[in-house]
């Protein structure tokens, strides 16, 4: 028995193989909109980043920021979900970002108005080490926003939440 | 737009780890030319790779994009003690392409090889140059000749982990070996191809 040995990934340690061995295969040439749909994404990419910059750059008092804590405590265990939302005070754009959720899980964000209603805004999917973001969204306009929840796109649990 | 130098790499091929770096810090600093220029480096074996593992050009389109997308978002994150910047970028294809094909919750049951006659579509793109082609026949042979050095269980296990994504126990299971033994052979299998391919 070899001791130490991951049961996962054979290949784990031998990144270098994986190389070697893609660089040996015989290649196909990828649809030239690959590129193309990589380019636009950049695109959309680098348009949300500015409207995220002009929002995240406006002065605090046209900001609420808050900070997203679990259903069942809000001491954060350290390496817990945690998650933070940025809303203007018009309520109609707001930022997300979030860490240390399950990796490649999908998640909605949803706002709720202060008269009940609820706005599910966007998707979010977290990357490898459990991070995402949402460096943009515009809200509908409507009444007033009194908060915010991320739930399991599966299950619709809340995972995080806030009051406005 | 290309510079000089990067025309003059990229025409070798197998470009030098050091101008791979050199792109992977300017991508860090939000320079997509240099995206762009690894894009054209490793679009073709990133996309060969995962369409050998997933059988499906739709699907290996999107895996591809959202691995080039993981560079450029993540590129902060290249470790270089990890290993040189194409084995971050096919480790990455690899996995993708394999939670992908798990997530299909299906698996077919086919025979499959590094060198497997049916897939043997251009062997580089029409525009590659002599000295590319000559490269890519290189690495190709190089690694052939490593693989003849394995057992034929090594090689079958191997090919196992590399194109279907199994896990050792998944392995053990499906040649019938306890599971200690396959740990080892892969290993000793995999260290054994490092050195042949250095």
């Amino acid at each position: 028995m070899s001791p130490n040995l991951s049961t996962s990934d054979p290949l784990e340690a031998f990144p270098d193989v994986v190389a070697a061995l893609a660089l040996a295969m015989p290649r196909i040439t990828p649809p030239a909109h690959l590129k193309e749909r990589l380019d636009a994404r950049l695109g959309d990419f680098a348009r949300e980043r500015q409207a995220s910059f002009n929002l995240l750059s406006r002065p605090a008092d046209r900001l609420r920021t808050r900070l997203l804590t679990g259903p069942e405590s809000r001491r954060r265990a350290k390496g817990g979900p945690l998650a933070r939302v940025v809303v203007s005070s018009c309520g109609r754009e707001a930022a997300f970002f979030c860490w240390y959720l399950p990796p490649r899980e999908r998640f909605t964000l949803v706002f709720e108005r202060a008269d009940g209603t609820l706005v599910p805004c966007a998707r979010l999917d977290t990357d490898g080490s459990g991070d995402g973001e949402l460096p943009f969204l515009t809200l509908p306009p409507g009444p007033p926003l009194s908060s915010v929840a991320l739930r399991r796109a599966a299950s619709g649990e809340t995972v995080l939440s806030a009051r406005l | 737009m290309e510079s000089s130098s990067d025309a003059a790499v990229s025409e070798k091929g197998s470009a030098p780890a050091a101008a791979d770096l050199e792109l992977i810090e300017k991508i860090r600093q939000g320079d997509q030319s240099a995206l762009d220029l690894l894009y054209k480096r490793y679009s073709s074996p990133v996309y060969s790779l995962i369409w050998k593992i997933l059988q499906n050009s739709e699907e290996a389109e999107d895996v591809a994009l959202d691995v080039f997308w993981q560079v450029w978002r993540q590129a902060d994150r290249y470790d270089p003690a990890r290993g040189a910047p194409p084995a971050w970028i096919f480790t990455l294809a690899r996995s993708r392409a394999i939670d992908r094909l798990r997530s299909r919750s299906r698996r077919e049951d086919r025979t499959i090889s590094i060198d497997d006659p049916n897939l043997h579509f251009d062997p580089l793109d029409e525009n590659a140059s002599p000295d590319q082609v000559v490269s890519f026949r290189q690495s190709r042979d190089a690694v052939r000749a490593a693989m003849e050095k394995l057992s034929v269980v090594q090689r079958e296990a191997v090919e196992l982990a590399f194109l279907k994504g199994m896990t050792h126990v998944e392995i053990s299971e499906k040649l019938g070996l306890p599971l200690g033994t396959v740990k080892t052979r892969i290993r000793q299998g995999l260290i054994r191809l490092r050195k042949h391919l250095d």
